[in-house]
């Protein structure tokens, strides 16, 4: 998948994984990856600024939680405005499938 | 031997030489702690899986670019989801211009113009340059406005009517020159002949007193003081140039007031609420590693 896609559709990708239940980086990486059957794969690096802006944003809040022997993992949750922000991007997504599907037969060639 | 707590070490010391936050490096050491954990459980060995999962999260300065290029948050975008913060402070700007606007008492003004008669000397040739003679007039128009302003005036004023007449309570006669001096405004515009002054106070009755008393004071002190011939003012003739003191009326616009009182609150407030929202958004992850860490 081209790189410009892969960078656009990370906001409401993780918007829609936070909005089923809070995460963490890692593990929202791996999701993603399973979920798209590995073709869209995300550099771990460029996960971590964009949640970090959606954080700036005030679309998702997040907290440190202790997991073992003192280590910390930080947990995402999305808020109020996120799941705004998503709805709209969800919309917009589908306003652009809607007009690729109409050209259903162009898709076989 | 491969260490990884070493590895980790030396890779945290060259994230940190890039310039990353510890809250960022304290959540990107756990994401590569597990996945050095998820590639050696599926097989790899623990070197091999150091430099797969280090590899994976990118180099410090790659990285730190793609958190530069992230953070450019819309600022208008930042504000409006830290809106009541925002919205707090311009409120308490609000409240507390409105509580100024309340609380100050009325202001009462008296005004009186000026005119001072330019003779210009015999000995100067009447085509003189123009520019010269306009400006020594304005020089000259200025020394007399400094004079109507200067605090020595203001003292001896407050002398004549009594520190407490002016402050409306005791007080000593310096502080009764300092109220004289702020109420008084003196200005002559340079190519006029005409010194506007006007007086400010809360106590209407005795706003046009002040006013005559500095300027019965300036015309006293006007011939105490040696002048240049061509300033021509005849002293008699000057006091009868003095327009009728207005009577007080209250000054219902007064600009610097309207500024210092009521815009600057507001002002204030909406910088306070932009300064609020912009603290605490590069603050925030600093803060809570310290909380939590």
């Amino acid at each position: 998948m081209r790189k410009e896609l892969v960078a656009a559709s990370a906001e409401p990708l993780i918007l829609s994984l936070l909005a089923e239940g809070d995460s963490y980086g890692y593990a929202i990486l791996q999701e993603i990856r399973a979920r798209s059957r590995e073709e869209i794969q995300w550099t771990d690096g460029m996960l971590y600024p964009v949640l970090h802006r959606l954080e700036d944003n005030g679309w998702i809040t997040s907290r440190w939680v202790e997991i073992e022997n003192g280590r910390k993992r930080k947990y995402y949750s999305i808020r109020k405005g996120g799941l705004k922000a998503l709805k709209t991007q969800r919309e917009e997504w589908l306003a652009v499938h809607r007009v690729l599907t109409s050209f259903g037969g162009s898709a076989h060639v | 031997m491969f260490e990884l707590e070493r590895e980790l070490r030396w890779w945290r010391e060259a994230m940190s030489g890039a310039g990353h936050a510890p809250e960022i490096l304290a959540e990107l050491e756990e994401h590569l702690r597990e996945d050095v954990e998820r590639r050696a459980r599926a097989g790899t060995s623990l070197p091999d899986a150091w430099i797969a999962a280090r590899d994976q999260i990118g180099e410090p300065g790659a990285l730190r670019r793609e958190f530069a290029r992230a953070g450019r948050v819309d600022l208008i975008g930042t504000l409006r989801a830290h809106q009541w913060k925002l919205l707090l402070c311009v409120g308490a700007g609000l409240l507390t211009a409105s509580y100024f606007h309340l609380v100050r008492p009325a202001t009462y003004q008296s005004e009186a113009k000026l005119f001072l008669r330019w003779s210009p000397p015999q000995s100067q040739p009447a085509a003189g340059d123009p520019v010269v003679r306009d400006g020594r007039r304005a020089s000259l128009l200025q020394q007399e406005v400094e004079i109507m302003s200067s605090m020595d005036l203001a003292v001896r004023v407050a002398e004549n009517l009594g520190a407490a007449r002016i402050l409306g309570g005791p007080g000593d006669v310096a502080h009764a020159a300092a109220a004289v001096r702020r109420g008084l405004t003196v200005s002559g515009a340079p190519h006029s002949s005409v010194v506007h002054a006007s007086f400010h106070h809360p106590n209407a009755e005795l706003v046009p007193i002040v006013l005559s008393e500095v300027l019965r004071e300036y015309l006293r002190l006007r011939r105490l003081i040696p002048r240049e011939s061509h300033l021509a003012l005849p002293v008699e003739e000057q006091i009868s140039n003095v327009s009728l003191i207005q009577t007080a009326s209250p000054a219902f616009f007064d600009f610097n007031a309207l500024v210092r009182l009521q815009i600057m609150p507001v002002l204030a407030g909406i910088l306070a609420g932009v300064a609020w929202v912009m603290v605490s958004r590069s603050g925030r992850r600093p803060l809570r590693f310290a909380r939590h860490a």
